[in-house]
């Protein structure tokens, strides 16, 4: 096996397994948490130590995922685009502007700002800061 | 080119992010500067945003639309269509970058067909059911906030506020929110991380609605890859090259990168603003005059200037001068009386008093005696709408023994208190002052929903942001009542 067949093997199983062992991590720190929570319902789910504790073989998989990266650079060895599907691709029509694309444009350009001003006006600008400085913890997926 | 836009989407994102003091101290930045969207999925709950992701504002302001039409959101989406389209996409998005990193590393990769293509179209759906449909249906139907792509899907949102937030040791009590919402969306966003190391921007081709939206506008973006069709012989060495699923050049698929630009045969593509030609191939394009060439490059230089200058205002903005920052820096809220503030477990909170919005006037220490719950809340938050319910049940079980007070966030443009009547919720409602004052008192943090409880001596026996549920404030009241019970014993 040649040096870059090597290096992309190596290097896709690592991400895979990498991968694998995060998911797996936290399935585990969940489903422990939820036994936990069955005992003691103030239990946390998830607690830095139990995150922690079952993290270690991604840590060292990531290590290992980081140093094949380097070696790659080192070697010389890059990721190529796969050619696209055979047929895919024929001759293409590219487009020029249609004339109405500029009337198309302006019109829009005026409806945007026209937008933006009643949203200022009615509030709902402040609805965008209010929500973005004061967030839901469910919403952005805390929980 | 492609290292050109590289350090463009690193400055976007550190642009994006330039409340670099919040991944210090582990808090988000809550300027009034946040009110501006960027160009691109940067979730605003983290650490470092400093402005407000389009994506999530716009399922905000059609979840709320019941109230009030979100104009500014549609506005800003327009505009950024209109002048941008996609090229957001290709040079503008930081977890475009986060893809295209991912994909460097050194795995076989799998090119497009007919299946991606197919694959392509699944971020309408997404758009459609979860940016669209969920939020409106919750908004209109229950009154609930619920953006659906944010809550259920997001990775950019995961990685950049979830985790970002999390990896800051100061938030060690965040982990108590954690659950089946946060593993799922954890899971999706290792997928999509990975899944990025074989595909070229799976994320962006085949899930990212923000994608979808601006890829609708893609025909009539005024900065992007332009073909001179009169040049092109249609030989297709452009999307054959391009690793996104178009069909020509500048379609809705086409995220402006500018590969194309070199690979062109005929030098019939050249990247523009209007009529301006930003970057073109070596041999010109064939509105080129003689110093064209010359011009872009001192054009160049000074966009450089520019960009660096603005670069660092923003830190210096976002980190130093900001009016919200510095209020930050100088502490907590220190109430009327001069008094420390106290609101960690196991100390007594201070005092205030505050005028309902029935009229009444609350004072803290007229609870004295009994167990008090307070809820921190907003109308904007589906959470906190949805167990402010069991806050009323809890009052109306233990009536005699039992203060429950809501204090609606200080920052809002709605009617709180036509929205709790429309509601029929029994407890009392305050709302707090622009300045946060009685969130400063209570150890509001820029994270709703929030409880705390006190025990009949005024102490603190809990103080956390997450919903609650009936059975765990049935809890906190037993635990409230037993610790004041023993106390009195000993």
């Amino acid at each position: 096996m040649d040096k870059k067949k090597l290096i992309f093997v190596l290097q896709s199983v690592l991400c895979i397994a990498l991968a694998v062992a995060l998911i797996a991590a936290a399935l585990l720190v969940y489903t422990a948490g939820i036994r936990a929570r069955a005992v003691d319902p103030d239990a946390w789910i998830y607690t830095r130590e139990a995150v922690a504790a079952r993290l270690w073989p991604a840590g060292i998989l990531f290590v290992c995922a980081a140093a094949v990266a380097v070696w790659a650079h080192f070697a010389g060895v890059k990721a190529k685009d796969a050619p696209a599907q055979k047929g895919l691709v024929g001759r293409v029509q590219n487009r020029a502007a249609a004339p109405g694309d500029r009337i198309v444009k302006c019109v829009l350009l005026v409806l945007a700002i026209c937008m933006i001003i009643a949203g200022i006006l009615n509030g709902s600008m402040l609805d965008v800061l209010y929500k973005a400085v004061k967030i839901c913890t469910e919403c952005v997926g805390l929980g | 080119m492609d290292k050109k836009r590289k350090l463009i989407q690193l400055y976007c994102a550190l642009l994006y992010n330039a409340h670099v003091r919040g991944f210090i101290e582990g808090e988000i930045y809550t300027g009034n500067v946040k009110a501006v969207c960027v160009p691109g999925l940067n979730c605003y709950s983290c650490p470092g945003a400093a402005g407000a992701c389009p994506l999530g504002s716009l399922q905000n302001a059609l979840a709320s639309s019941g109230k009030r039409a979100g104009w500014y959101v549609l506005g800003i989406l327009t505009l950024m269509g209109v002048i941008l389209g996609r090229t957001v996409c290709g040079w503008l998005c930081p977890f475009g970058l986060i893809q295209e990193l991912f994909y460097k590393l050194p795995t076989p990769k799998v090119g497009k067909s007919r299946f991606t293509k197919a694959l392509s179209y699944l971020k309408y759906v997404i758009l459609v059911v979860f940016a669209v449909i969920i939020p409106l249906w919750y908004g209109l139907t229950q009154n609930i906030p619920v953006p659906g792509f944010c809550k259920y899907i997001c990775p950019a949102g995961t990685l950049e506020g979830a985790v970002g937030l999390l990896s800051n040791a100061r938030n060690a009590d965040k982990f108590s929110m954690l659950g089946l919402i946060f593993t799922r969306k954890f899971i999706i966003l290792v997928l999509v991380l990975l899944f990025c190391t074989f595909f070229y921007r799976c994320f962006c081709r085949f899930i990212c609605p923000l994608g979808a939206i601006l890829g609708l506008f893609n025909r009539y973006n005024i900065i992007g890859v332009k073909v001179d069709t009169e040049r092109c012989n249609g030989c297709g060495a452009c999307v054959r090259t391009c690793r996104m699923d178009v069909t020509r050049v500048g379609d809705h698929e086409c995220i402006n990168c500018a590969k194309c630009m070199g690979v062109c045969p005929q030098s019939a593509i050249s990247f523009k603003a209007g009529k301006v030609t930003m970057m073109a191939p070596e041999a010109g394009c064939r509105d080129d005059k003689p110093d064209s060439a010359d011009k872009r490059k001192r054009y160049g230089r000074v966009g450089k200037w520019v960009a660096l200058a603005l670069l660092c205002f923003a830190l210096l903005w976002y980190n130093v001068l900001d009016p919200s920052v510095r209020a930050t820096a100088g502490g907590d809220v220190v109430p009327d009386d001069g008094s420390a503030a106290s609101y960690e477990v196991g100390s007594v909170l201070t005092d205030f008093s505050v005028v309902c919005l029935d009229g009444s006037t609350f004072h803290l220490a007229d609870a004295r005696g009994k167990v008090v719950f307070i809820n921190l809340w907003a109308t904007y938050c589906g959470p906190c709408v949805k167990e402010l319910p069991e806050f009323c049940d809890l009052s109306e079980d233990h009536d005699d023994d039992v203060v429950v007070i809501a204090i609606h966030s200080g920052e809002t443009v709605t009617d709180v208190g036509e929205f709790v009547q429309s509601q029929g919720w029994t407890i009392p409602f305050a709302i707090d002052s622009a300045d946060g004052e009685l969130f400063g008192i209570l150890g509001g943090s820029s994270m709703l929903p929030q409880t705390i409880v006190l025990d009949r001596d005024g102490r603190v026996i809990y103080n956390q942001t997450g919903s609650v549920d009936r059975d765990k404030l049935e809890r906190l009241y037993e635990e409230a009542a037993g610790a004041s019970a023993s106390e009195s014993t000993d």
